[in-house]
């Protein structure tokens, strides 16, 4: 959109043809019914020039105007010439040829009309110059408009995927904490509850001292206060590996086959969590526009790398583009050091690339 | 665009004052007396095109009227062009003013004398004149923003196009000096349109009449700018 301060080239070559008409009227003094008609039909045409885009074949019919026009009222070539002002503006070059004629038909002498014909046509020239410099630069400026939003919707996905990352990185914490009481505490507390009530068995008179009976039910409570701790501290939502397989498990649009192999407790939380991003965006171009009639998952963990490749028998889009969606996530992997391919080939197949770092996972 | 048009039509038969002024006046004219020496009823034809001027205005003034209620931009965000918008309620109001020409035409043909090539080219001039007060009233609203103001401005800017014209009186007692600035005015080709009638100048009356749909064109060309305030 234009600057509200700019002056177009159109607005100024409107108001010199409108003043011209005005003073063309002035010098003419129609009286006669013929020659105010011919004047009023070039100032409709002009008026409909200014109000819609007409073709530039339009063009010809107000050289014939003008040139009645100028057959009874000489003065009228004045009005001729803001033709050519406007062949020119529409870029029309060749309409220079027409115009010889008009100046041979005159005064072929006449250095006053060749000096307006040549000013005429420099600032036609001039006009359409300007006029394309400006259309550039609102393309120009549309484009970047354009870019600018892109970028903005972008952070605010990274915003909302920070977020994301943040909960999932408390949901694994308060599950490798639950892990850790439960495998070194309570272990620990259950052989020593253990190893009481053996003592128990052995030595009778154990039975009747008071600070035995309180110890062996100390350590009971312990043993119960943390089953129900480690209980509490688990997280109800399930993140990681549990999450990616439920999402696969609530796909109902087609027989889904789902393989998966390797040391999937070494993948971190974020890969974790772009996967699942690039299986939902999956799932939802199958819904939408694959209609598929069999889809395969594959994911695979190796030293290296993890992958994770859908397959699908649906239609696809000859369009060479990706969806937003997938372009937003092919970048986000890019960044990570990863990559998404898409072969839309006779299945239709995503490949989800990520680097895996053996020093990562869910601890 | 039909649903337009009635709404259009219905809105300007609601509006009685307008109503009355379009059918009783045209009678008061014909029934006044001419003036000496003239052939035919030049005058009655200037001042019902005078009131031509103040009923097209009235009858349009819907349009300004609904972009003060800021009716404009509902129907901007409606499944309507603003161009079938426009046109349902042009249509309407020439409807309109065509019924009102034809019945007066018909009233001075029964009622006065004239030359019949004054009643032939009569009636075409008289549509045209229609079309172009519509035209200069749609493109009169567009410059205001307010009815108040349009009406108060155009009051007297249409005496003064009619009087210049020579609509009021005969051209002939029209000074040279203003004749040649009256030719910028529809009211002029009008009025010099009648009396070439009378003189049985067809080229040129025809020449009139396209002069006057010129008008109708550039006036129409600005006024059908869609504005919202």
């Amino acid at each position: 959109m234009a600057h509200p301060s700019w002056i177009r080239p159109r607005t100024v070559l409107y108001g010199v043809l409108t003043i011209v008409h005005v003073f063309a009227l002035w010098l003419i003094r129609p009286q006669e019914p013929a020659v105010f008609f011919l004047w009023i039909t070039a100032a409709a045409l002009l008026v409909v020039r200014m109000r819609f885009r007409l073709d530039n074949r339009w063009l010809f019919v107000d050289y014939a105007v003008y040139g009645t026009l100028s057959l009874f009222v000489e003065t009228a070539f004045l009005l001729a010439l803001m033709s050519l002002v406007l062949w020119l503006y529409k870029g029309t070059w060749w309409a220079l040829f027409l115009f010889v004629p008009v100046w041979l038909l005159g005064d072929a002498a006449a250095l006053d009309v060749l000096a307006l014909m040549t000013l005429s046509a420099v600032s036609g020239a001039l006009l359409n110059i300007w006029e394309r410099e400006t259309t550039a630069l609102l393309k120009d400026m549309d484009t970047l408009r354009e870019k600018r939003y892109d970028l903005e919707r972008e952070r605010h996905r990274l915003v909302e995927t920070q977020d994301e990352l943040s909960r999932l990185s408390v949901l694994a914490e308060r599950d490798r904490i639950a892990e850790a009481l439960h495998d070194d505490l309570g272990h620990e507390l259950s052989g020593a509850l253990l190893a009481l009530r053996a003592y128990k068995t052995e030595r009778e008179e154990a039975l009747s001292h008071p600070s035995f009976s309180a110890l062996e039910s100390r350590l009971t409570s312990s043993v119960e206060k943390l089953k129900k701790t480690v209980s509490d501290a688990s997280p109800e939502e399930s993140h990681g590996l549990e999450r990616l397989r439920s999402l696969i498990e609530s796909f109902d649009a087609c027989p889904l086959e789902y393989t998966e192999n390797g040391p999937l407790n070494t993948v971190s939380i974020l890969q974790w969590h772009t996967l699942e991003s690039v299986l939902k965006e999956a799932f939802t171009n199958i819904f939408k526009h694959a209609k598929a009639t069999r889809v395969d998952v594959q994911l695979n963990v190796d030293d290296v790398i993890v992958r994770l490749i859908v397959r699908n028998d649906g239609v696809s889009s000859r369009s060479e583009r990706s969806g937003t969606g997938l372009q937003y996530m092919r970048r986000r992997i890019e960044a990570m050091g990863g990559s998404l391919s898409i072969d839309k080939g006779y299945r239709f197949t995503l490949v989800c690339v990520l680097p895996h770092h053996l020093s990562g996972g869910q601890r | 665009m039909k649903t337009v048009f009635a709404l259009a039509l219905k809105r300007s038969l609601s509006q009685r004052i307008t109503i009355l002024l379009m059918f009783a006046l045209p009678v008061v004219f014909v029934v006044l007396p001419q003036p000496q020496g003239m052939e035919a009823p030049v005058l009655t034809y200037g001042l019902f095109g005078l009131l031509l001027l103040f009923v097209a205005f009235l009858l349009a003034k819907q349009t300004i009227e609904d972009r003060q209620m800021r009716t404009i931009v509902r129907i901007a965000a409606a499944p309507i062009r603003h161009r079938d918008y426009l046109l349902g309620h042009l249509l309407a109001y020439m409807s309109l003013l065509a019924v009102q020409v034809s019945a007066f035409w018909a009233l001075t043909w029964v009622l006065l004398d004239g030359p019949l090539s004054f009643f032939l080219w009569g009636y075409p001039l008289l549509l045209s004149f229609a079309v172009m007060a519509v035209s200069l009233s749609l493109f009169w609203h567009s410059l205001f923003k307010t009815y108040a103001t349009s009406i108060a401005v155009y009051s007297v800017a249409a005496n003064l196009m009619a009087v210049m014209g020579g609509m009021s009186f005969p051209l002939m007692y029209l000074p040279d000096r203003l004749r040649s600035v009256a030719v910028v005015l529809p009211t002029y080709w009008f009025a010099y349109g009648l009396e070439l009638a009378t003189d049985k100048e067809h080229l040129l009356v025809f020449l009139c009449l396209s002069i006057l749909c010129g008008f109708a064109i550039i006036f129409l060309a600005i006024g059908s700018r869609r504005r919202f305030e």
